[in-house]
């Protein structure tokens, strides 16, 4: 950081701008995660669980920067020079200021695709972690639910939110309610959803927020008996994306 | 630019990459170093101004949203490594300044074998994941530890440890699964320790400037300046080995302690850092660009679902103290094989840390401690899977 007071300037040392650099570059990094979380933009891009100890290591950073400082005069030139390693090493600095904070969302799923056999891998804890009451469900306790009980949910009434997704495979009255469920960062993060039928649902915006209310269709098909969910909506509202868009299984 | 893909040059021809650069005969590659550099750093800055939506045309709109999620995703490996990369320079700033060579001669056992499973059960007392692991053994080796407990160290820290033993029972409930986790990883580290810490010379093994003080004085010093990158790396070694000797009389230098370790820990975490982000940026392009889902529906056979695994360890990147949680999501998918090859090999390689391992071994030693971790994790996930069915 830039606001921590210099040491005095020895005579005869120009200034050196590799060190500028660095001091920057730790000084930048760390303002940058503290602001994103003072934001509350972090929890875009980790559990909320390691918060603390980004904004620990923020400070760190900080008193690295500060320390760094006197050798922007004490240090000769010669010794550190500005070089490719310093872009690289502003690459989080730069991606951090110039590309708009945004959580993973129907973007990542183009890419990825929805994974809709998050289902079959559900652990005891998992099972027992759902919550008593089905008002309380989210996306994820309900395709969990789906896949230990099956057709017994057939006919319940179901309250969800998440982003809007859209896939060729579905029809011009139907899309996909989907949430992104982060274990530790956004680079483990792995979708979860339901198909909805709702008029016209393919013309909602992409990756814009709703709430779907409805009823829960579970059917079988096949000799295997392959689940079939999808939501019958009763209303579809946009609503603003919530501060946590992710869910924490 | 130093590049993973880079081929390195066989080693009883050049010493060291950082003689290499400056030498006639290595122009050509220095040169190629360099295009190879512009190009990866041109790519990027396409990705970045995507990403930043600043002036993009219309017809290239659909790529801004792709290349957000790039940098969401690279900025999340980024930031959850980064507290255990700073704790990781922080101990090794503490064990360069305030822990003597005479200290660690005294507790270092001589015979091979009681070095490496010594190294491997290091983490226990020194709690780091991968990203600290590595700065913290290239600071003991520094010190002189003998090769195999470094290595066993590295590769075995990020497994034995308090907290993640802790993670791993949380998310499976059992002690089973911990107890498969923490033995085949003691067992592959010790091995891969003796194998390269017995069969080779310390100065075959180690990066250059991670061997013992007595070296440190660098012959080629002026030399490197022809080599951009390697210059900052060795004027800063040149100083700490100074602040090293000096450490005994620190208070005549007027530095206090604090300021000591920051300084020390600064300059590890500017060696270090760079790995982590080409490795984050690698991970997430790779995760950008390549769905999941296609690797994953690989997966089912006893030797196919193993090999998945390891793939999916090696791109998510994620920390060790995590990884439990995410191996629990393809418990029922994947077979036992598979999940265990998961927990053991992700911790010892992946991008980024592989990247990292470069700054403490010589590149083709780094390769040869990747192939022998790769076998021998399929190797006890092939056994499992046909001791459980």
């Amino acid at each position: 950081m830039t606001t921590v007071p210099s040491p005095a300037i020895p005579a005869a040392r120009p200034i050196n701008y590799a060190v500028v650099a660095e001091v920057l570059i730790l000084g930048g990094t760390a303002t940058l995660f503290l602001m994103k979380w003072a934001r509350g933009n972090l929890d875009y891009y980790i559990h909320p669980r390691y918060t603390i100890l980004v904004v620990v290591g923020a400070i760190f950073l900080l008193m690295m920067a500060g320390v760094r400082l006197r050798g922007v005069f004490t240090e000769p030139r010669s010794s550190t020079r500005l070089t490719w390693m310093h872009l690289l090493l502003a690459m989080p600095l730069l991606f951090g200021v110039l590309v708009p904070s945004r959580p993973l969302g129907a973007d990542t799923l183009a890419g990825r695709g929805l994974d809709l056999t998050v289902r079959a891998g559900i652990s005891p804890q998992q099972a027992s972690s759902l919550p008593a009451n089905v008002n309380e469900w989210n996306l994820f306790h309900w395709n969990t639910g789906i896949s230990l009980m099956g057709t017994v949910l057939d006919g319940e009434a179901i309250d969800v939110e998440g982003f809007v997704y859209h896939d060729e495979t579905l029809g011009v009255d139907e899309f996909y309610v989907a949430r992104f469920m982060v274990t530790c960062c956004a680079a483990d993060g792995v979708a979860t959803g339901l198909p909805v039928r709702w008029a016209n649902g393919s013309s909602l915006p992409l990756d814009g927020w709703v709430r779907v209310q409805g009823t829960l269709v579970v059917e079988t098909a096949g000799d295997e008996g392959m689940l079939f969910p999808v939501i019958d909506a009763a209303q579809v509202e946009p609503i603003e994306q919530p501060r946590i868009p992710y869910l924490f299984p | 630019m130093e590049t993973p893909t880079t081929r390195p040059p066989p080693p009883e021809l050049i010493p060291s990459p950082a003689v290499s650069a400056g030498s006639p005969a290595a122009a050509l590659p220095a040169l190629f170093q360099r295009l190879t550099g512009a190009i990866l750093f041109g790519l990027v800055g396409i990705i970045l101004w995507l990403a930043s939506d600043i002036g993009v045309p219309p017809v290239l709109a659909p790529w801004t949203g792709r290349m957000q999620s790039f940098a969401t995703v690279f900025l999340g490996i980024f930031v959850e490594a980064l507290p255990f990369l700073l704790a990781g320079v922080l101990m090794s700033a503490v064990i360069a300044l305030f822990i003597t060579e005479e200290q660690i001669n005294r507790f270092s056992p001589r015979n091979p074998v009681l070095a490496a499973v010594s190294g491997a059960l290091l983490g226990l007392v020194f709690p780091v994941c991968e990203c600290g692991s590595i700065p913290a053994a290239r600071r003991l080796l520094t010190k002189g530890v003998a090769l195999p407990t470094g290595i066993a160290f590295v590769l075995a820290a990020p497994v034995i440890n308090p907290i993640v033993i802790v993670s791993t029972y949380v998310a499976f409930g059992s002690w089973e699964m911990v107890v498969w986790r923490v033995g085949l990883t003691l067992l592959i580290a010790v091995l891969v320790g003796l194998v390269i810490g017995v069969a080779v010379a310390p100065e075959q093994v180690l990066a250059h400037g991670v061997l013992a003080p007595a070296s440190c004085t660098h012959p080629d010093h002026d030399h490197s300046h022809a080599h951009g990158q390697h210059h900052h790396h060795h004027d800063h070694h040149a100083h700490h080995s100074h602040d090293h000797h000096d450490h005994s009389h620190a208070s005549a230098s007027g530095e206090s302690n604090l300021r000591r370790v920051l300084n020390h820990a600064n300059v590890e975490f500017f060696e270090m850092a760079r790995f982590l982000i080409a490795g984050a940026m690698l991970a997430a392009a790779l995760q950008t660009l390549f769905p999941q889902q296609a690797l994953l529906a690989l997966g089912g056979g006893m030797v196919i679902s193993i090999l998945v695994m390891m793939a999916l360890a090696v791109v998510l990147s994620v920390c060790s103290t995590v990884d439990s949680f995410i191996a629990l999501s393809f418990v029922n998918t994947f077979t036992p094989g598979a999940i265990m090859a998961f927990l053991v090999f992700g911790p010892m390689i992946d991008i980024k840390s592989t990247l990292m391992l470069t700054t403490t071994f010589k590149r083709h030693i780094v390769a040869i401690i990747a192939l022998l971790t790769f076998l021998l994790s399929l190797l006890s996930g092939i056994i499992i899977n046909f001791y459980f069915s």
